[in-house]
């Protein structure tokens, strides 16, 4: 769709130049994976292998980020952008509804009659398979067959086998899991709610996670952390290396995590545990069994690929028995197949007796297989990880959880012809309140411009011949900067207006009036991040513009070391804001430099996570902020100093002023303005948060960290959803266009006076 | 407040501003089992290891490549265009002159955020997700506006006597532009281009949006991205941080007289 606007500034954008990959000689399939570790070793061991049998093809390995997350953010990036590559994408179990019901993936096409009925009812959406599975994984319970008699059949009693282990041994650690905010932490939960009887969704797909069950699960695993104590707080942000490493050096008694962790724990040279420990079933509480929950990867051809027969032929290579077999050696991967069960070779692969596992792989739970699972699994991460981190109590936690994932099921199902027109009918009235909104702010624009003195123009020949050139200078710059600001703005207004859903391209856009500005109002997530966002404006740029000061007056009087000192400054303005986060975040890991001065200092208890308190997770971020930027505050407060005439402090000390007199009576009313400025201007860049909360917590624990830009970056990006993003958008826009005001007001007001 | 008292806060000032900074590079050349021995850095047994790695094997040269291009041809084109747009904006006389630099205030204030959207769905629908056109382009909205900013407050300080002297002798305003005010005004050019790089170089949030892998992952993205599936390998990030830095401090401690004044004008006589 050709926009007037953007053609001008795509003509400019012509003179950049634009490069896109070149053909390649021979037919090139891509194949995206993981790049570290064992994973790697076997992918790349296997493609070799392919390319020496089909020497005609050009296989290429496009390495993805390791944490699911991260992956699955770049996979429906890469799907949603249309790029060509990669041809095939290792998904994981979960996501399959997901990229299958948004258009990304290609039927598979493959025989899958040999392939366990779990793994493959996984790939089916709609009746149709768009994946084949690779490999799968079971949540387990490992033991250590020294310091435990039997595997504890309840939870209750892993909670006193782990408290009696730690008691007589003096081991660090009773029980550890995984419990980082991500979806890891949904397969834990997943594993105690089956053990308590409960399930996530009933049959007919309606929200039951909140039951009088899953409540109780909740509880238990919260006591794991808090009442019985066998599990360290550190757990909260741990994945399943940093358990597997503490199990490894034999710092823990029990370890929940996925198969792998076997042949790494059995033959890995460092690990202290070799032929002393064991794995088990997940235990169970009364009136529940025990669950174990299904993952595992698959692979898929993307929609977009280029050559679908060829990448064809490589997925049927990689998940043919012989390379499963292998994988299972390399990297501890359970098979797929049913018959690479039988091989005689697979017990020595693995290092354990097959069919003990095949048994617990038959049964194992499958999350919910909806379109939907990615934005349910978030909202459950967040509701399980504030119980877990204290921000709520389990039963508060959950049925908050619960309530949106209700929300977001019945979004699902809004199709345009089902909601729309009664929805912009009993919205009507909030559209007409943003219009005005919208509208006040310009009229609010132009009184405030009223008042001003024009200067009076002079008609001659020579003052036309000005401002033709004076326009004809602007142009480019008027160009860019209303096709690439004012116009989106404008089409941010009207896609909020639209349902707009990345992920279900079949609903169209049709206009469901503020429908979206209703579901951001309505969500107590917006709010929070909203007054979370305020509050950080609050605290760094006071604590800014007070250091800041400080700074200025001191610098002031020293006039040697000005120079030197002004250099300095300038640095951390102009280093990286990611890199200050990376800075404070390593400061402030549990062994940290910052953290371990924190708790000799006494402030903390020692071994404090800081990331994983809402309180304390602030801390480095609000640090990281201030470091950052009170330079900067500092030397333009500086410059103002500079600019008082010495001749006021003269009379003053005549007038027999102290020196807080004289920083009362001459220095503040002369740095009005600056401070003014100052003010504005760190408190508008304040408002933006990202990159530093991006980087230091992600907005956890919980959401206890997470601002407006990072909420509004997440439904635009992880939940696709573009009409609820657009009216975020607009909103945080209208914020700041509010704040701005205020403050010109201010600016405008002091000039006056001055 | 004496002179003593304003050393020892120049003194302690200095100080916070260099430890993180001393730190990270020192952590940068320390070996693994030294950055999580428990006890302290030190300088016995540095090593270039994390480097090494870091090039060789994260490939780190590519988002290396992909900011230099970005950050530089966003430049060229700001100055390109802000050049003629700051002139006019602080010598000629026209109706609205007011609005359009309230306008370029305005739109160096905006929440970044804000935009995401619709230039997604702009750069999608132009298939540039993923290219260098759709990071300069969104680059513009913020370096534009205060790349003219700059160059503004630095046009007003130049002697106006001299164009006027020029014009009287029968030039013409163009001319005066491009034979007497562009030689007169490099350094405030070279300074505001400078700024205006920085910016880019450091800048997050589109470039986390409007890339989808490696091949255009700028420096902060890739940065962020080193994290591994399970654990941060921190000696690498400490690397490819200093890495990332070192460019914006060279050209900071390079140009520092000109940036302070430049910024400072801009924000005191505003």
């Amino acid at each position: 769709m050709p926009h007037p606007i953007l053609a001008v500034v795509l003509c400019l954008a012509g003179l950049l130049v634009g490069c896109s990959p070149g053909g390649a000689a021979l037919p090139r399939v891509t194949v995206s994976g993981s790049a570290s570790g064992a994973e790697a070793d076997v992918l790349a061991t296997q493609l070799a292998r392919f390319r020496k049998q089909n020497p005609g093809i050009d296989v290429v390995m496009i390495p993805a980020p390791e944490t699911a997350d991260e992956r699955h953010q770049l996979y429906v990036q890469w799907s949603n952008a249309r790029v060509g590559e990669p041809d095939i994408l290792q998904l994981d179990v979960v996501w399959l509804q997901e990229f299958a019901a948004a258009g990304w993936l290609l039927p598979a096409e493959i025989e899958l009659d040999d392939f366990l009925p779990a793994a493959r009812a996984a790939t089916i959406y709609e009746g149709r398979s768009y994946a084949v599975p690779w490999f799968v994984d079971v949540g387990m319970l490992y033991y250590r067959t020294d310091l435990v008699e039997r595997p504890p059949a309840t939870f209750d009693e892993l909670y006193a086998q782990a408290a009696a282990a730690q008691e007589r041994t003096g081991i660090d650690y009773g029980f550890v899991f995984q419990a980082a905010r991500y979806e890891g932490l949904v397969t834990v939960f997943l594993e105690y709610l089956g053990g308590f009887g409960g399930v996530i969704l009933g049959p007919d797909g309606s929200v039951e996670v909140d039951s009088e069950r899953g409540v109780r699960a909740l509880t238990s695993l919260y006591a794991a952390i808090h009442d019985a104590k066998v599990a360290p707080p550190a757990v909260l942000s741990w994945q399943e290396e940093q358990t597997r490493f503490a199990f490894q050096n034999g710092r823990a008694v029990f370890m929940r995590n996925w198969p792998y962790a076997y042949s790494l724990l059995a033959r890995d040279p460092a690990s202290k545990v070799a032929g002393r420990f064991d794995i088990a079933p997940m235990p169970a509480a009364p009136g529940g069994s025990p669950t174990a929950t299904l993952g595992g990867q698959q692979l898929a051809i993307s929609a977009h690929a280029q050559h679908p027969e060829l990448a064809r032929a490589l997925v049927r290579f990689l998940t043919a028995p012989e390379q499963m077999l292998e994988r299972a050696r390399m990297a501890g991967h359970l098979p797929a197949r049913r018959s690479v069960y039988a091989h005689p070779d697979l017990e020595a692969a693995i290092g354990f007796e097959p069919n003990r596992i095949r048994e617990i792989v038959e049964h194992a739970t499958p999350r919910p297989l909806t379109p939907a699972y990615t934005e349910l699994s978030q909202t459950l991460q967040l509701g399980v990880h504030r119980a877990l981190t204290r921000q709520a109590t389990p039963r508060a936690a959950l049925s908050a959880a619960a309530d949106e994932m209700r929300r977001i099921s019945s979004a699902l199902a809004l199709g345009p012809e089902r909601e729309g027109p009664s929805a912009a009918r009993g919205s009507a009235a909030l559209v007409w309140v943003v219009l005005g909104a919208l509208g006040a702010s310009v009229a609010a624009a132009v009184w405030f411009r009223r008042g001003r003195p024009r200067p009076t123009r002079s008609r001659s020949r020579r003052a036309r011949a000005e401002a033709r050139l004076a326009w004809l200078l602007l142009l480019p710059m008027l160009a860019v900067v209303l096709g690439l600001a004012l116009f989106p703005l404008l089409r941010a207004f009207h896609d909020s207006l639209h349902l707009y859903d990345l992920r279900r391209p079949w609903l169209g856009r049709p206009f469901v009036g503020a429908l979206n500005y209703e579901t951001v109002v309505a969500s107590a997530r917006f709010w929070g991040a909203l007054g979370r966002t305020l509050g950080f404006v609050v605290a760094s740029v006071s604590l800014e513009l007070a250091l800041g000061l400080l700074l200025a007056l001191g610098l002031h009087r020293t006039f040697r070391a000005r120079g030197a000192v002004r250099t300095l400054a300038l640095v951390p303005w102009a280093i990286p804001t990611v890199v200050a986060a990376l800075t404070f975040r390593f400061a402030f890991e549990t062994q940290g430099p910052g953290a371990l001065l924190a708790s000799t200092l006494g402030l903390v208890e020692r071994g404090q996570n800081w990331f994983s308190d809402e309180r304390l997770a602030w801390i480095p971020i609000v640090l990281a902020d201030v470091w950052k930027t009170t330079p900067f505050v500092a030397l333009l407060l500086l410059a103002g100093l500079q600019t008082i005439p010495k001749e006021l402090y003269e009379a003053a000390a005549v007038d027999g002023a102290g020196p807080l007199q004289r920083l009362r009576y001459v220095t503040l009313p002369g740095l009005r303005s600056v401070i003014l400025v100052a003010l504005i201007f760190r408190s508008l860049d304040a408002f933006r948060v990202f990159d530093l909360v991006y980087v230091l917590t992600q907005g956890g624990p919980g959401v206890a960290t997470e601002p407006i830009a990072l909420y509004t970056f997440g439904v635009l990006l992880q939940y696709l959803d573009f009409g609820r993003g657009a009216a975020l958008s607009v909103l945080v826009f209208l914020v700041t266009f509010g704040m701005a005001l205020v403050y010109v007001r201010l600016i405008g007001r002091s000039e006056v006076n001055a | 407040m004496n002179g003593r008292l304003g050393w020892i806060v120049a003194l302690a000032f200095a100080a916070l501003l260099a430890l993180p900074l001393g730190w990270v590079v020192l952590a940068s050349l320390s070996p693994e089992h030294v950055l999580f021995g428990g006890g302290g850095l030190g300088i016995g047994g540095l090593s270039l290891e994390h480097y090494v790695s870091l090039f060789a094997r994260q490939n780190f040269w590519l988002p290396i490549r992909n900011s230099l291009v970005v950050a530089s041809a966003t430049t060229l084109a700001c100055l390109a265009i802000g050049g003629g747009a700051a002139y006019a904006l602080a010598r000629l006389e026209f109706a609205g002159r007011g609005l359009v630099l309230g306008a370029v205030l305005a739109v160096s204030m905006f929440p970044q955020i804000s935009i995401v959207q619709p230039l997604y769905a702009l750069l999608r629908s132009a298939r540039l997700i993923d290219t260098y056109p759709g990071l300069v382009l969104p680059y513009l909205t913020f370096a534009l506006p205060l790349t003219v900013w700059l160059l503004v407050s630095y046009f007003r300080q130049l002697p106006s006597e001299i164009e006027q002297a020029a014009m009287i002798d029968g030039a013409s305003r163009m001319r005066v532009l491009v034979s007497i005010v562009l030689p007169l005004s490099l350094p405030g050019i070279v300074s505001s281009g400078i700024v205006a790089f920085i910016y880019c170089w450091n800048e997050f949030l589109f470039a986390l949006s409007f890339t989808v892998g490696p091949e255009r992952q700028t420096v902060p993205v890739a940065v962020a991205f080193l994290r591994g599936r399970h654990q941060v390998p921190w000696g690498e990030v400490f690397a490819a941080t200093v890495v990332a830095t070192a460019p914006v401090v060279a050209l900071v401690l390079a140009f520092q007289r000109r940036i302070v004044e430049g910024l400072a004008s801009g924000a005191v006589k505003s």
